[in-house]
């Protein structure tokens, strides 16, 4: 008990101002080598190493304020040390551990900031621009942020509690969706914001096992595109239709012209037979002679008579009939033919190609073709009274052609078993 | 007597080509039709000798098409094709199907008879070139082949894309023609380049109408 040291601490400042610097002391070495402790141990030690040291030094703040305060013996070496030396060492020590604990205070909050642990992952998730969630087989919602739940709440009108739910609900959404840019699988959808959303689910693997992510993706600016996109392709096509029309119609405009011109050309002639008549009438020795003013008549008249020509109604039929009188044959042809171009070409290639068969083959002097319609087609059968034909009919060439053709519009040919040949063709209206 | 068909479907020509074959003690008409593709029904029963034929008649049908068909099936059958359109690869098809003579109606002045004569004796009489036609401030001389193709192709709507597929060639080097057609032309877009085209009759794109003649 020699050994032991006395107080020389006597004032009750002085007392305050050694229990403030002894905590400081202890505090700053508590957080050094929780520091040390985080870089060199990470998990167990971590935590243990401090708590040893705390007990330790509490043991020696007791030791020490006991001794200060109530003149108890001090019992720990370091404690004897501390009390023994000067105040200014004191001090030195006390700033510079000081500076070292503010370092390790800042490193430690820096350190927690970049340390990812659940709510860190959700709060990052709530700041992402997109909806996403994590979900299982059975529809479990492992995590999600808050856009694709308020999306969720706007589909179903309830939370984000069943994963499946909630994908069913943007499917049937996606089925409703007037635009017709919704695939099943990643469907684009109109929200109430009158925003467009993209939706994927994917299986993933996260290492401990498969997860469903959800993705709810804004592409309003893109959708936008598209639709501005399928504007400009709408028109496009249009004008590409009218200029196959027009390809088509072109030679008829023409020819219309060529009638105005004429029929311009006949005014003005009209005019110069008038004057020329009028010049004879009114002159004894005129310069144009009487024959010379009626052919001029003539040939305005004749012209005159031409212009009112136009093509018959029925000159389809009749170009037809002349064709196949000019083989003998005589057509009769029942029904009306189709108004619609690309009907009636088919007719029309038909009949050409019965005709020939009729006129090589069957040796007819009668050819027959009924139209008729039903509520979504026309049935066209071919026939002739030639000579009888054995079954099953073997198409050639021609009639090769004339399948593809039908084929092409959705028409179908049939060579029902009767005597003679005969062939029916139904051909869907022209939508 | 050589028997001849007229095909053509302009009634005022039709008409004139039957008054000139009327007037002559050499030939005599078969039938006078507007309808290329019936063309080859005429020839079934062996009346025909020489056919007339214009190319763009009534039903949309070609007479190149036709004639094609006539002269597999019928090679001693002469045919001449009568047109007035100026379309630069008319020319070139005739040659190939094997049509034995080709008259521009509105610019070979050489009498008629002497050239249906000279063809029924076997000689095959081609223009030297197509008739020159001016497509906006350029001459149709002034085009390359390649930009004629275009122009055809750009008749049927198709997209940058599909003709350069169909052309073997690539966008850009398409894109590059259309602007030199352009250019030429004087024309502000392939709109307009194609719609002028077609009304001179410098191009006109057949695969429209191909289906009717099969």
């Amino acid at each position: 008990m020699n050994d032991v040291i006395h107080p020389t601490l006597s004032t009750t400042g002085a007392t305050l101002g050694f229990i403030v610097s002894l905590t400081i002391v202890l505090i700053s070495i508590t957080i050094v080598i929780y520091v040390l402790m985080t870089l060199m141990f990470k998990n167990v030690l971590r935590v243990l190493g401090p708590l040893a040291l705390n007990i330790i030094y509490f043991q020696m703040v007791y030791d020490a304020c006991g001794y200060v305060s109530n003149g108890r013996e001090l019992r720990s070496a370091l404690g004897r040390w501390y009390v023994t030396t000067t105040p200014t060492a004191r001090i030195i020590l006390a700033t510079i551990l000081s500076i070292i604990c503010i370092h390790a205070i800042y490193w430690i909050l820096k350190q927690r900031r970049e340390i990812i642990n659940t709510f860190a992952i959700g709060e990052s998730f709530d700041n992402l621009p997109m909806g996403i969630a994590f979900g299982g087989e059975n529809g479990e919602v492992y995590q999600s942020n808050k856009i694709i739940e308020s999306i969720c709440e706007e589909f179903t009108g309830e939370y984000l509690l069943n994963a499946n739910d909630f994908w069913r609900a943007v499917q049937r959404h996606a089925r409703r969706n007037d635009d017709d840019i919704t695939p099943e699988e990643t469907p684009v959808i109109k929200r109430e914001d009158n925003t467009y959303w993209l939706f994927t689910r994917e299986k993933i693997n996260i290492g401990i096992g498969e997860v469903y992510e959800y993705i709810a993706k804004d592409v309003t600016d893109e959708q936008n595109l598209i639709t501005a996109r399928n504007r400009g392709l709408n028109r496009l096509r249009d004008i590409n239709k009218r200029l196959r029309e027009y390809q088509h119609n072109v030679d008829d405009t023409v020819r219309r012209e060529e009638l105005l011109a004429a029929k311009m050309q006949v005014h003005d002639n009209m005019g110069t037979s008038l004057l020329t008549a009028k010049m004879y009438i009114k002159s004894e020795h005129s310069p144009v002679s009487a024959s010379q003013v009626m052919q001029k008549w003539r040939n305005d008249l004749q012209l005159l008579y031409r212009e009112g020509e136009d093509e018959p109604a029925d000159a389809h039929i009749l170009r037809l009939q002349d064709a196949a009188s000019h083989l003998g044959i005589k057509l009769e042809l029942m029904g009306e033919l189709p108004k619609d171009f690309e009907t009636l070409d088919l007719v029309y290639t038909g009949i050409q190609e019965c005709m020939t068969n009729a006129f090589q083959h069957a040796k007819a002097s009668q050819m027959y073709v009924a139209i008729s319609k039903t509520d979504d087609e026309y049935v066209v059968s071919f026939s002739n009274n030639g000579e009888p034909v054995t079954h099953p009919v073997k198409e050639g060439g021609g009639l090769t052609i004339l399948r593809k053709k039908a084929e092409k519009m959705g028409a179908t040919i049939e060579y029902p078993e009767e005597k003679r040949f005969k062939i029916i063709m139904r051909i869907p209206f022209v939508r | 007597m050589i028997r001849v068909l007229i095909v053509e479907d302009d009634p005022m020509t039709r008409q004139l080509l039957e008054l000139l074959i009327s007037q002559s003690d050499k030939y005599e008409e078969v039938a006078a039709i507007d309808d290329a593709a019936l063309a080859p029904v005429y020839c079934l029963n062996g009346d025909v000798d020489l056919i007339l034929m214009d190319i763009r008649t009534a039903m949309r049908a070609n007479g190149l098409d036709a004639a094609e068909k006539i002269k597999e099936k019928y090679p001693d059958i002469k045919v001449i094709i009568c047109t007035s359109m100026p379309e630069y690869s008319y020319l070139e098809r005739a040659k190939k199907i094997g049509v034995d003579s080709f008259w521009y109606k509105e610019v070979i002045k050489e009498d008629f008879f002497d050239l249906i004569d000279r063809t029924m004796a076997g000689e095959h009489i081609y223009p030297d070139d197509t008739p020159e036609l001016m497509l906006g401030k350029a001459s149709s001389k002034d085009f390359t082949d390649r930009e004629l193709e275009v122009l055809k192709e750009i008749m049927n709507g198709a997209s940058n894309q599909e003709i350069a597929e169909k052309l073997y060639m690539s966008v850009s080097t398409l894109k590059t023609h259309l602007q030199h057609l352009q250019e030429k032309t004087g024309y502000r877009n392939r709109t307009e380049l194609a719609v002028r085209a077609r009304e001179i009759g410098l191009v006109i794109n057949d695969a429209l109408d191909e289906d009717n003649m099969e």
